[in-house]
């Protein structure tokens, strides 16, 4: 199955908005971390995914596509307009950026996160941290 | 890797229309849908499947083969209604109506705690469009409905 001759165009500025609500799946947010230190390309974005979650979690190509057509969709995140390795046609080979409001989602998500976590590692479902420095 | 796509909620409609191409610029245009991908059947012409986002949801539409299902144009009707929950209806409705969609049911405000209207789009598809009004807890909505029915019996 190829992705496509269907760019992965945000819509047009008049188009409607159906849902005006963000969907933050696992694989949303991950793809948001990987891009807070810069642009990725999509193989690129796989990879950290891969690096960060020390190989314990693989988004696979259709994932990414299909997550990075609603994100962009969404409003939080771009794609380049040049094609940094010269490769326009390769999907794996187009570059992606957080926007604003991709960033703005991305630290409260990861807030949010941290709050849950922090509840979980108090109420032992989790340890605490050990060496951590005061 | 999951066996079900992230992605995809567990009920995904496939949509059989006369001509897949104008179908998408339509579902694009009117409801703000977003194409990932479309593979072409081996005459080159013919879509033997393509993939929309639309707000969360994905949805496929595919032209009509002689094996496959039937289109709403082909049987004269449809049977499924297409339910769409969206922030704010009447944009929507009007932007679908000003874009060619037929109105079956003007929106307004219904019992039932939805602001609410039907339309059939170009290519024959029945979709309801609503905006959550009132949060109803079930009885209420019971109640609501039989009050509606005893209303309406004497009509």
């Amino acid at each position: 199955m190829v992705i496509s001759n269907a760019d992965h165009k945000p819509l047009s500025g008049d188009a409607p908005e159906p849902a005006g609500r963000v969907t933050i799946t696992p694989a949303v947010f991950q793809i948001m971390v990987a891009l807070a230190d810069g642009e990725l390309h999509g193989y690129g974005i796989m990879q950290d995914v891969d690096r960060v979650t020390n190989g314990e979690t693989k988004i696979g190509p259709g994932t990414l596509y299909r997550s990075i057509q609603r994100m962009v969709v969404d409003g939080l995140i771009e794609e380049l307009d040049i094609a940094l390795d010269g490769e326009a046609d390769d999907d794996r080979r187009r570059y992606y950026r957080l926007t604003e409001r991709g960033r703005a989602v991305a630290t409260a998500e990861a807030n949010r996160l941290a709050m849950l976590v922090d509840a979980a590692r108090e109420r032992r479902l989790i340890p605490k941290r050990s060496g951590r420095k005061r | 890797m999951t066996r079900v796509p992230e992605d995809f909620r567990t009920i995904t409609p496939q949509l059989t229309v006369n001509g897949v191409g104008s179908a998408i610029e339509w579902y694009s245009k009117a409801l703000g849908a977003n194409e990932l991908l479309r593979n072409m059947a081996p005459d080159g012409t013919s879509v033997m499947h393509a993939e929309l986002l639309l707000g969360d949801s994905r949805f496929f539409v595919v032209d009509e083969f002689p094996e496959g299902a039937k289109s709403p144009r082909s049987l004269g009707g449809s049977g499924v209604t297409l339910h769409l929950y969206v922030e704010d209806v009447d944009t929507m409705f009007d932007r679908a109506v000003a874009a060619g969609a037929e109105v079956l049911l003007p929106v307004t405000d219904q019992f039932w705690g939805d602001r609410y209207g039907m339309l059939a789009d170009p290519f024959g598809h029945r979709w309801s469009i609503a905006s959550r009004i009132e949060d109803l807890s079930p009885k209420a909505l019971q109640e609501r409905a039989a009050t509606w029915a005893k209303e309406n019996a004497h009509e």
